[in-house]
């Protein structure tokens, strides 16, 4: 760290401090290559936008930097809570990966010198210009937190304006600014986690179901590598390479199925049986995605892993299908033995093999059709394709009967 | 992400090219490297015309970015400038087309003197915005090949297209058509070894 100091900092600081408060609908910050100074105001502010000439980022965060340690390590010192509020605002704009600097500021908050609607706003400044930077995500997971305890039984669960909806926004920008961005998609887990646990009614799973599925079309490859991500969502998927997106929708899809199931009682059969086909539904929306994701896009693997998943997912579901339906006749047997039930019961299950069979066949035919395709306009795909159809062999996806 | 950046129409003289008709989408740019983005693109797209053959297809890729080039027999140019994951054969389809429209409105004879100002073809920054998404504009073409994909030749890197003994660094250096902050730019951005700190 270089000893001089860097006069013009305090200037540039609270010149940066002042658009950011006097203009609540600021969307970016970033910085602007120059080489020189040539004598000017290195901060720049139009439509909404903050820029930061190159020149002045690194005397200007050595500068706060010293400063913030020097306070942080003596612990006799005082400084004014608005001086340090702006040291921290320019170094964390400069350099977000600092906890030390973010736990400063929750300090500041718990302490009521900063307002927790002002820190979310400053905090979605730094994640424009580092889309991936983990301390400002958990910064707004602690932000929140803080404001749904402390209004304890303020917040309004129905509002559709609900802060959850604000964090998805961002959370899709980010993904939108940065590939394979882990981060991002944790965030939002996290929010549709607390969604549930604070009962909100908004956003609502189907809106987040369609965005996210609007974002897959839009994002062909983005995909992760992470163990501890995958073995957390699909301990049972084998493939070193997922789809962020679209393993974030399928879990939620996942889960809700089986809540589903568990929730209704075994005398609500039609009940079940809507259900069944609801649940369905959401797995031919995927499936015919991935069908033309396929045919438009050349040679990702992304696409194909998760086609084995949707396989994978068919299975099951018939299989759980399957084995509910035996055991609903064996209940029938002992609680009612009546002829009439047990037609309506042998109908139903006929119903549902006969869909299942059908939607084996359409899957065999259409993935036939595609492979096709694949393996004639590429060589590398011709691979991936061949994998695909081993892996269909391992887990036992045949046509019955 | 699927995205389309620019899509211009050029006519290759012997010695430069010069742009007829072009749209840019620029939005997903910080609002300070707009500008800078928009002069590349222009310079690239350029570049990449003047060295082409006629009756040639390339897709050439630079960092994050891909060019799409045709030129005519007739000395008619198109670029496209879209994300690496782009369908390649969408690419082309969109340029062939787009050309075949420009080139039944505006003669072969007025493509000399035609400056871009004075070019009416509002249609091309149609085509900008309905082709970002490939799925939707690609619906009949889908399945059918009718363009050979084969054809189209494949590029690594810009500086494969360049002629021998040229560079990109001395290109963008001497370049008129870049602002010294768009130069700075283009600095940084190989500095940090990457298109990366332009991108989005």
């Amino acid at each position: 760290m270089q000893d001089d100091i860097f006069p013009a900092a305090e200037k540039i600081l609270s010149d940066i401090e002042n658009v950011v408060k006097k203009n609540p609908s600021l969307k970016s910050f970033e910085i602007i290559p120059a080489e020189d100074n040539e004598n000017k105001s290195p901060v720049f502010h139009q439509e909404d936008c903050l820029g930061l000439a190159s020149w002045c980022v690194q005397p200007l965060y050595c500068y706060a930097y010293r400063r913030l340690f020097e306070l942080r390590q003596n612990k006799h010192r005082r400084e004014e809570p608005s001086t340090i509020a702006r040291w921290l605002l320019g170094a964390l704009l400069l350099n977000p990966d600092v906890t030390t600097f973010w736990n400063m500021r929750r300090e500041l908050v718990r302490s009521h010198k900063l307002e927790a609607s002002e820190e979310f706003f400053f905090s979605r400044l730094v994640l424009y210009h580092k889309p991936k930077c983990f301390e400002a995500f958990a910064y707004r997971r602690w932000l929140l937190s803080y404001i749904l305890n402390s209004k304890d039984g303020h917040y309004d669960p129905e509002s559709v304006e609900s802060p959850l909806c604000r964090e998805l926004d961002i959370a899709t920008t980010c993904a939108d600014r940065y590939a394979s961005n882990y981060h991002a998609w944790s965030h939002r887990r996290h929010v549709i986690t607390l969604r549930e646990s604070r009962g909100f009614a908004y956003p609502t799973l189907e809106t987040e179901w369609k965005n996210s599925l609007a974002w897959c079309q839009r994002h062909v490859s983005d995909y992760n590598v992470g163990e501890q991500w995958k073995e957390e969502l699909f301990a049972y998927i084998k493939s070193n390479i997922s789809d962020t997106g679209d393993m974030h929708q399928l879990q939620r899809l996942y889960d809700w199925m089986n809540a589903e199931f568990r929730a209704i009682t075994s005398s609500r059969r039609r009940q079940r049986q809507t259900t069944y086909f609801r649940a369905l539904s959401y797995w031919l929306e995927e499936w015919r995605a991935n069908d033309s994701a396929i045919c438009t896009y050349n040679d990702h693997e992304a696409l194909w892993c998760h086609r084995r998943f949707l396989a994978y997912l068919l299975l099951r579901f018939m299989a759980s299908n399957h084995s509910y339906h035996e055991d609903e006749r064996a209940d029938g047997r002992s609680v009612d033995e009546s002829a009439e039930r047990k037609n309506v019961q042998k109908s139903l299950t006929n119903d549902v093999t006969v869909c299942h069979d059908f939607l084996v066949q359409a899957f065999h035919a259409r993935t036939n059709k595609i492979a096709d395709l694949a393996t004639k306009r590429d060589q590398h795909e011709k691979m991936l394709v061949e994998r695909f159809f081993k892996f269909l062999q391992s887990i036992g996806f045949e046509i019955r009967s | 992400m699927v995205k389309l950046y620019a899509l211009s129409i050029l006519y290759k003289n012997p010695m430069s090219a010069t742009t007829l008709k072009a749209a840019y989408d620029v939005e997903s740019f910080s609002f300070f490297q707009r500008g800078s983005v928009k002069e590349f693109m222009i310079f690239i797209s350029k570049t990449i015309v003047e060295r082409t053959q006629s009756c040639f297809r390339q897709s050439v890729k630079e960092g994050d970015y891909m060019c799409h080039v045709f030129v005519r027999a007739d000395n008619l140019a198109a670029v496209l400038i879209s994300d690496h994951e782009y369908p390649r054969r969408v690419a082309h389809t969109l340029i062939t087309k787009v050309m075949d429209e420009f080139a039944a409105k505006y003669p072969q004879s007025t493509w000399e003197t035609l400056s871009e100002t004075m070019t009416d073809f509002a249609q091309i920054n149609v085509y900008l915005a309905k082709y970002q998404n490939p799925n939707e504009a690609d619906a009949l073409t889908k399945m059918q090949n009718d363009l050979d994909e084969t054809k189209i030749i494949l590029h690594n890197t810009l500086e494969a297209v360049l002629k021998r003994g040229e560079n990109l660094d001395e290109l963008v250096s001497k370049s008129q058509g870049l602002s010294a902050q768009s130069k700075a730019f283009y600095k940084t951005a190989r500095k940090t070894n990457s298109c990366c700190s332009l991108a989005p």
